[in-house]
């Protein structure tokens, strides 16, 4: 099992920097994400760990040994490719068995295993029965999934997937990412996956770095990017997120209060660090808002709003409803057994322990 | 409100030059001091205009002003070297503050690109170590991309750049004394090259009497001396084949009737190469025993003959005009619907539609073909040896090979610079406007349904009465090669005999020794030089393709490009000076007599480089048809990159790269420059086309049948090729230049 690190990783076209400073650590049977906007150089990065570029600045560790340098041919990594690149003049079969083909020598394979560790492929992509067609005549899953295979039956070190599901079906791809989850589990084989849709990031990682213009700007389990974003940027692209900007007014323990002008009131949550900046933004997320009951008694002081229902939609799971509160308006979910309709002034709780706050500055 | 400041200010500001110039040059004597004044006046007027906020990306992005840019720069450099004055030099300084700006604004450009790029680097804070720089870059070469690059870049610098080098340097070789320009001196002012005054009694045209006493007008043209025969010369037939080629392409691409498809195939015959002989069937068809004499004989009372210089552009004209065709028909065809049908929406039809939206967005692809007529008819040897005209560059550089003392004077190389000079600026406004291109193909994917109208009766009128039979016309050297080969219509009058029909001329070809010979010399030379080719298309269009380091790839891919743009008579000019330095006294020397001097091989590589761009432009497809990272997929499997190579692509590629080599076949075995120049050193060893340029021996027409029948052979080759490439590897046949 392999560890994968980067260090410094800078990779410059041009006049562009594709990836900008980049460091990170992959534990061995880990599966790792990248997730940025498009064109943020998650590509570039997986692309210098199969070693088909090379960074101006910077080095990349497989274990303990410099790779940076290393030919892609040499690396035993695996890559799938967003569009599969599959070769269109070879079989299912002999588009699986080319790595082990090429290895032969080197791994003292016989013809007779190589046939069996193809088999064994087949079956576990579930692709029995389809190893004499030719890629174009597959679905997009199966080739997604021969793809899959043809990276699998090498053992890798490293396995890569850049944007693997992008060009599957909203259904297969909820089923492929399921199916791509448990396969590396057990196979325990390091993993590292580029994609720029944050649902899918978050249910199948075990780590997610979030990139942003060439640059990594945070890392660690999905629970940890979602709940403790590190800067606004972070916060605003996974999940929803009502932002708001203020100015620090008080500081307790473990809260800070926070002077918003627009709603003329102070907002109280726990700040991502220690040493705040005076000017720092509060970020709510839609789910945490709570609505408060007038009949029965608070329990709570801080952070209550009031407001009017500017819209609401029934959205099946929940309602979403835009509240008008001071000169500002928040998104906010609330539980679908509710009768919320527009017009409606309500009250509602911001539960002090899930707001976040955030220096505005970037440091 | 501020008006902006516009081209009309441009060329207001040349016109003020132009009226200052004129007034100086009429009414006062013009000092050199003065005249110099008046260029600078140009200059600062360029630069005021400039500083006044003239955008002059205006002429960058505009791309007929581009285009007049670098028009008025050929003009203006022959008005300048040539020492013309009076109106045409008044036109000269009209169109500089032009010039001026455009070439301030591509420096401008470039310079800022370059900062604009330091900046960036700059601000990224990021300094790349020069190690560092090093090692990413030969990462990515692999031993095998190194052989590619260095073996293609190496074969390309000795066989096509140093020759032409050598031959520049020839052009400065000088008597004793005199200064190292001296040649270009001669070729400028010396009233054979250079004629500004005809004598009262030269005419255009002329009444002749026959022997037998027949009237003929002969139609001759007028002799400026050879360099401008030959500018004048090539700037008719652009002109006059761009704008059959437009009207061609647009009627057979916009519009629809009976006998289309059939006229559509007959619009490309001409581009059927058969060397000389097709010249000679014009020149019989426009002579006094041709069916157009017949018609004036009848009606007039005198028989009409086209000769010389009016004989060479009309043989060109026809020859030529379909390669405009052929790209202006495709620009048409791949014009996006929804933009003219835009244009119709918003109320504009008919002609104005043309000029507004149609014709703007063809332009770049008939630019292109414009430019590429203008070189070959510089370059062109059949029709100024069939009408013996030699009072054009390129019969002087062909006949200073034949000459007696077999020796090349240095004035040849002088010409053969000035003509690679006119070749080279052509090139280049292709390269930087047929970019361009795309914008013409802006599509929203999928192909489109064409728009095709049905033709009203005067439009009937017109395709039945004029260009079908302008088609059919041009055709006719073609079909009157395959009548003479079989000895149809007699090599010199014009009567159909089919009772003489013969086939035994066509046999001679292979049954006389003789005559035998030259086509095998052809068919190994060939093979061997597209066996040559290829290997050398396959390691630059791979290294272009997949390598990409900063200005090496970007140059390889243009030296394999411009051997289109080097006329065949400048390569023949720097094979025979290059071989006859570097090779001293070897039998590679073409000096070295024609027995011992081994053509053959010479000729096999100098074909391989001229045709190498066919080879390469089909090979580059193919390589750009696999994706990328189906090649990285392998290599990341572990697969060596010689084993994705050979493994992986080339198999995938076969079609592209035997069509490519098929191309190569066809356009080398109908070569003409070099073959009769260099092959003309030692007769024994030359191709079939020098067999076929000797059908004027000595000023009298010999063995014009089978001659014939070699083009007729030709023909085959053609059509099979045709064949193989369309019907069994479905890939495009490329014309010459499309
Ligand atoms: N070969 C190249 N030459 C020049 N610029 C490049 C090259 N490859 C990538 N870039 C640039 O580097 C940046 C990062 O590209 P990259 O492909 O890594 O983005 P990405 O995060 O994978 O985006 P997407 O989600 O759209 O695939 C982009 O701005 C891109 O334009
Ligand atoms: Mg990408």
């Amino acid at each position: 099992m392999t560890r994968v690190r980067l260090e410094n990783v800078t990779k410059v076209y041009g006049s562009v920097i594709a990836v900008n400073k980049v460091s990170f650590e992959v534990e061995s049977g880990e599966l790792f994400t990248l997730l940025g906007p498009s064109g943020c150089g998650k590509t570039t990065t997986l692309r210098i760990i199969a070693g088909f570029e090379v960074p101006e600045h910077g080095r990349v560790f497989f274990d303990d040994e410099d790779v940076t340098y290393l030919k892609p041919y040499r690396r035993n990594t695996a890559m799938v490719f967003q569009n599969y690149a599959l070769w269109p003049h070879m079989t299912v079969f002999d588009n699986i068995a080319y790595g082990l083909r090429i290895k032969k020598k080197k791994l003292g394979l016989t013809e007779e295993e190589i046939k069996k560790r193809v088999k064994w492929a087949l079956e576990l992509m579930k692709l029995d029965g389809l190893e004499n067609r030719y890629p174009l005549q597959l679905s997009g899953g199966q080739q997604q999934r021969v793809a899959l295979a043809r990276a699998l039956v090498v053992e890798p070190r490293v396995l890569l997937l850049d944007e693997p599901l992008s060009n599957l079906d909203a259904k297969l791809r909820i089923e492929m990412r399921e199916e791509i989850k448990k396969l590396q589990k057990k196979l325990g084989i390091t993993t590292i996956y580029v994609t720029h849709d944050q649902v899918e990031a978050m249910s199948i990682s075990d780590k997610i770095a979030v990139m942003n213009q060439g640059k990594l700007l945070q890392y660690g389990t999905p629970h940890e990017v979602y709940f403790r974003p590190q800067n606004l940027f972070v916060a605003d692209f996974l999940g929803r997120s009502n932002i708001l900007y203020g100015v620090v007014s008080e500081k307790q323990e473990e809260y800070v209060a926070v002077h918003i002008p627009e709603l003329d009131m102070d907002i109280i949550g726990v700040p991502i660090k220690q040493d705040l900046p005076k000017k720092v933004a509060v970020v709510i997320r839609p789910e945490i808002v709570e609505l408060i009951d007038d009949r029965k008694p608070l329990i709570h002081r801080d952070n209550i709003l009031e407001g009017r229902v500017d819209i609401a939609m029934f959205q099946g799971e929940k309602i979403e409803a835009r509240v008008n509160v001071g000169k500002t308006s928040l998104v906010v979910y609330l539980p679908n057994t509710l009768n919320i309709i527009s017009g409606m002034n309500i009250k509602i709780l911001l539960p002090k322990k899930n707001i976040i706050i955030i220096p505005t500055e970037e440091t | 409100m501020r008006r902006s400041i516009g081209i009309v200010d441009v060329y207001f500001a040349g016109f003020m030059i132009a009226i200052v110039y004129s007034l100086l040059y009429y009414f006062i004597k013009l000092s050199i001091t003065v005249e110099l004044s008046i260029w600078f006046l140009g200059v600062f007027w360029a630069i005021m205009l400039l500083m006044a906020g003239f955008d002059y990306r205006k002429i960058t992005f505009s791309f007929s002003q581009s285009f007049i840019a670098i028009v008025s720069f050929i003009y203006i450099f022959f008005i300048l070297v040539l020492r013309i004055s009076g109106i045409p030099r008044a036109f000269a300084l009209f169109l500089f503050p032009l010039l001026v700006l455009a070439s301030i604004g591509y420096f401008r450009d470039k310079i800022n690109s370059l900062k604009q790029y330091y900046e960036s680097s700059r601000r990224v804070g990021l300094k790349i170590s020069l190690t560092r720089r090093i090692k990413t870059t030969t990462y990515k070469l692999d031993p095998i991309m190194w052989v590619f690059i260095v073996l293609g870049l190496t074969i390309l610098v000795v066989f096509l750049i140093t020759p032409v080098l050598m031959m520049l340097y020839h052009a400065f070789e000088v008597p004793e004394g005199k200064p190292f320009y001296d040649n270009f001196v001669r070729i400028f002012t010396a009233r054979t090259y250079v004629r500004l005054k005809l004598f009262r009694s030269e005419r255009f045209y002329d009444f002749e009497t026959l022997a037998d006493g027949r009237k003929v007008l002969v139609i001759t043209g007028l002799n400026y001396g050879i360099l401008l025969n030959s500018l004048i010369n090539a700037a008719i037939v652009t002109s006059v084949a761009t704008f059959l080629g437009i009207l061609v392409a647009f009627v057979l691409a916009r519009y629809d009737f009976p006998g289309r498809t059939i006229i559509r195939l007959l619009a490309i015959v001409p581009l059927f190469v058969t060397p000389f002989i097709n010249a000679y069937v014009v020149k019989i068809l426009f002579s006094e025993y041709g069916p157009l004499s017949m018609i004036t004989e009848a009606m007039f009372g005198w028989a009409i003959r086209i000769d010389s210089l009016a004989g060479v552009a009309l043989a060109q004209i026809m020859a030529f005009y379909p390669i405009v065709y052929l790209n202006a028909y495709s620009s048409f065809i791949n014009i996006d619907p929804s933009m003219e049908e835009q244009a119709e929406n918003l109320g504009a039809k008919g002609f104005r539609l043309f000029t507004s939206v149609t014709l703007p967005l063809a332009l770049p692809g008939i630019v292109a073909g414009s430019i590429l007529v203008f070189i070959f008819s510089l370059e062109d040897l059949g029709a100024p040896i069939i009408f013996q005209e030699k009072r054009l560059m390129s019969y002087q550089i062909y006949s200073s090979f034949v000459s007696e003392t077999g020796i090349v004077s240095p004035e040849i190389a002088a010409l053969g610079f000035v003509m690679l000079f006119l070749a080279a600026m052509g090139f280049i406004a292709i390269r930087s406007y047929v970019g361009m291109r795309s914008y013409a193909m802006i599509s929203r994917g999928g192909r489109w349904t064409l728009r095709e109208h049905k033709l009203g009766w005067k439009g009937l009128l017109f395709v039945y009465l004029f260009l079908v039979p302008l088609i059919v016309f041009t055709a006719l050297p073609q079909i009157g090669v395959i009548l003479l080969a079989f000895n149809i219509i007699p090599p010199y009058g014009f009567t159909i005999q089919l009772e003489n029909a013969t086939a035994s001329y066509f046999l001679e070809l292979f049954q006389n020794p003789d005559v035998f010979i030259y086509i095998k010399n052809t068919l190994t030379y060939a093979l061997m030089a597209v066996a040559l080719a290829t290997t050398i298309a396959i390691m630059i269009a791979y290294s272009v393709s997949r390598a990409k380091i900063r200005f090496l790839t970007p140059l390889l891919d243009t030296l394999a490009t411009i051997p289109l743009a080097i006329p065949g008579l400048v390569i023949a000019l720097g094979y025979y000076f290059f071989y006859s330095t570097v090779f001293k006294g070897t039998p590679l020397d073409p000096t070295s007599g024609p027995t011992v001097f081994q053509a053959w091989i010479v000729l096999v590589i100098a074909y391989s480089i001229r045709k190498l761009p066919f080879v390469v432009r089909s090979v580059f497809a193919g390589f750009q048809q696999v994706h990328e990272a189906l090649e990285e997929a392998a290599l990341n499997l572990g697969a060596s990159r010689s084993r994705v190579i050979f493994g992986v692509i080339l198999p995938f590629i076969l079609t592209y790269i035997v069509s490519g080599a098929v191309i190569g076949f066809i356009y080398i075995s109908t070569e003409v420059s070099t073959s009769i120049t260099i092959g003309g050193l030692r007769p024994d060893q030359a191709p079939m086309t020098f067999y076929m340029r000797s059908i004027y021996q000595g000023g009298t027409v010999t063995g014009v049948q089978v001659v014939a029948s070699m083009g007729v052979l030709l023909i085959l080759f053609q059509l099979l090729a045709i064949f193989l490439i369309v019907v069994v590897f479905k890939q495009r046949y490329a014309f010459i230049g499309v």
